[in-house]
């Protein structure tokens, strides 16, 4: 997906109001739009809102650069590329939402190993994320449909999931727990 | 007018001196487009900021009261969040007083709006701890945790106590919560960053994954949770360990194998030291050994 969003046509209607406190970042910002293809419009009539900072109150779905709230359809650093803003619009007018990993600055946490994974509930999980039934996972991992079931159960107790999507979901932010050591 | 109306006004000019003297210590760190985050001067030719805030121009300009002059990223270090400029000229600074965080202590929070003019805000000391680690491995010689919020754009600036002392630099923490780098850590890793480019730490060249052991081997592990090796660097003292992806690493010299004690086992005095890994392997227990070496930059 991420290598077709720069070349999915752009439906001819969807326009963007750009809003920005500092006139400089006003017209690189609308630069930017119009050159992506988009037409420019006001907040009342826009598809979508590309704001600079916190957006004007509207109903219109906005992609905000630097937002401190995160219930906007979109939000970006405030220092994000030209590519990453025009593919966030293009994800934003899909009706689609935009967020980067946190990067909050925090600590580095121990989990218990009530909390954490086996390796096999880790391979599970890699093959539910593939769309792999337990059939499927069973016959990829060489172990019986009843073990598949039994490691499904636990991986869902232990992430607070009551579905295979929560589970992926879920699953996301716990392989992101690797370290570089 | 009674003592205790005399209080306010008082209070509030004190506050003021404070700030205004505090001024040479604050720039605003501004890129091409007018995108900007607070500094700390910390050399009339060093600023330090926050890390995690700035992203990775080649130019920058350091800004203060519409005086802008040029900079560049001298070095970074996510590990503490600190991130330093060199400024191509000199800018007006002051000395340093070291400030010590006390919980429940009076802060000021300054930092600098696109112009380079003062930004403030007040607040407590909301909690004092011990030393931590950060997710990128990194030490942090106290926790200090403030009761204030701060705009994006203000974090990296300076940290005041009511005595204008230097606690530390803002940064921003998870759910909005603001931290404070304290001057120790400043202190240590700025200089070694102006010096050497990097903060020297022991690395092993593995990319590792916190696991449960599981049940079937915990009696001859003799732990519950291991990190499962994931990937290991070209001719990095895993490699040369002999260790292979899916290895359960177990022990590092007897201590458990855990995200906080690898973090301060491979300081930088661990750089040239032999180790003892046990790990787990197709279901048996081995030991390897290898020398930790110094993380490339």
């Amino acid at each position: 997906m991420r290598a077709m969003a720069s070349s999915w046509p752009i439906p001819a209607r969807r326009s963007v109001a750009v809003s920005a406190a500092d006139p400089l970042r006003l017209a690189k910002l609308t630069e930017m739009v119009e050159a992506a293809g988009y037409s420019l419009a006001s907040v009342d009539t826009a598809d979508v809102l590309l704001c600079d900072g916190e957006p004007p109150r509207s109903d219109v779905p906005a992609l905000v650069l630097g937002a401190s709230r995160s219930e906007h359809a979109g939000v970006l650093p405030a220092d994000a590329t030209q590519e990453q803003i025009v593919a966030a619009l293009h994800a934003i007018a899909a009706g689609l939402t935009v967020r980067l990993p946190s990067r909050a600055f925090s600590e580095l946490r121990d989990a218990t190993a009530q909390e954490l994974l086996t390796p096999r509930e880790l391979q599970v999980l890699a093959a539910i994320s593939d769309g792999a039934g337990n059939k499927a996972i069973a016959r990829q991992l060489g172990i019986s449909l009843h073990t598949v079931k039994f490691h499904i159960e636990s991986l869902f107790r232990k992430l607070g999931a009551r579905s295979r999507a929560e589970a992926v979901a879920k699953g996301m932010e716990f392989v992101r727990d690797t370290v570089e050591l | 007018m009674n003592a205790a109306l005399e209080f306010l006004p008082q209070f509030s000019r004190s506050v003021q001196s404070t700030v205004a003297a505090a001024k040479p210590s604050v720039v605003a760190v501004r890129n091409a487009d007018r995108q900007y985050i607070s500094g700390l001067v910390w050399a009339p030719d060093v600023v330090v900021t926050s890390e995690q805030a700035m992203g990775s121009r080649e130019q920058y300009e350091l800004v203060r009261e519409g005086v802008a002059v040029k900079a560049r990223i001298l070095a970074r270090d996510p590990g503490t969040n600190i991130l330093v400029l060199r400024s191509e000229q000199p800018i007006e600074t002051k000395e340093r007083v070291v400030g010590v965080a006390q919980v429940g202590a009076f802060v000021l929070a300054l930092g600098a709006n696109v112009e380079g003019a003062l930004t403030v805000r007040a607040g407590l000391v909301n909690t004092v701890g011990a030393q931590w680690y950060s997710r990128a491995g990194g030490r942090i010689d106290q926790r200090i945790a403030l009761d204030i919020r701060l705009h994006r754009t203000e974090e990296g600036g300076p940290v005041l106590d009511a005595e204008g002392a230097l606690i530390g630099m803002s940064t921003q923490g998870v759910a909005g919560q603001v931290l404070v780098i304290p001057t120790a850590t400043l202190e240590r890793v700025v200089p070694e960053l102006v010096r050497d480019g990097r903060v020297a730490r022991g690395w092993l060249g593995l990319a590792l994954h916190p696991v449960a052991v599981p049940h079937a081997l915990r009696d001859v592990a003799g732990h519950t949770t291991g990190m499962m090796v994931m990937s290991i660097a070209n001719d990095s003292p895993g490699a040369k360990a002999g260790l292979a992806p899916g290895d359960i690493l177990l022990t590092i010299d007897d201590a458990p194998a855990r995200m906080r004690s690898m973090a301060a086992l491979l300081d930088a005095s661990s750089i040239g030291r032999q180790v003892k890994l046990r790990v787990i392997r197709g279901g048996e227990v081995m030991s390897l050994e290898t020398v930790i070496a110094a993380r490339p930059t």
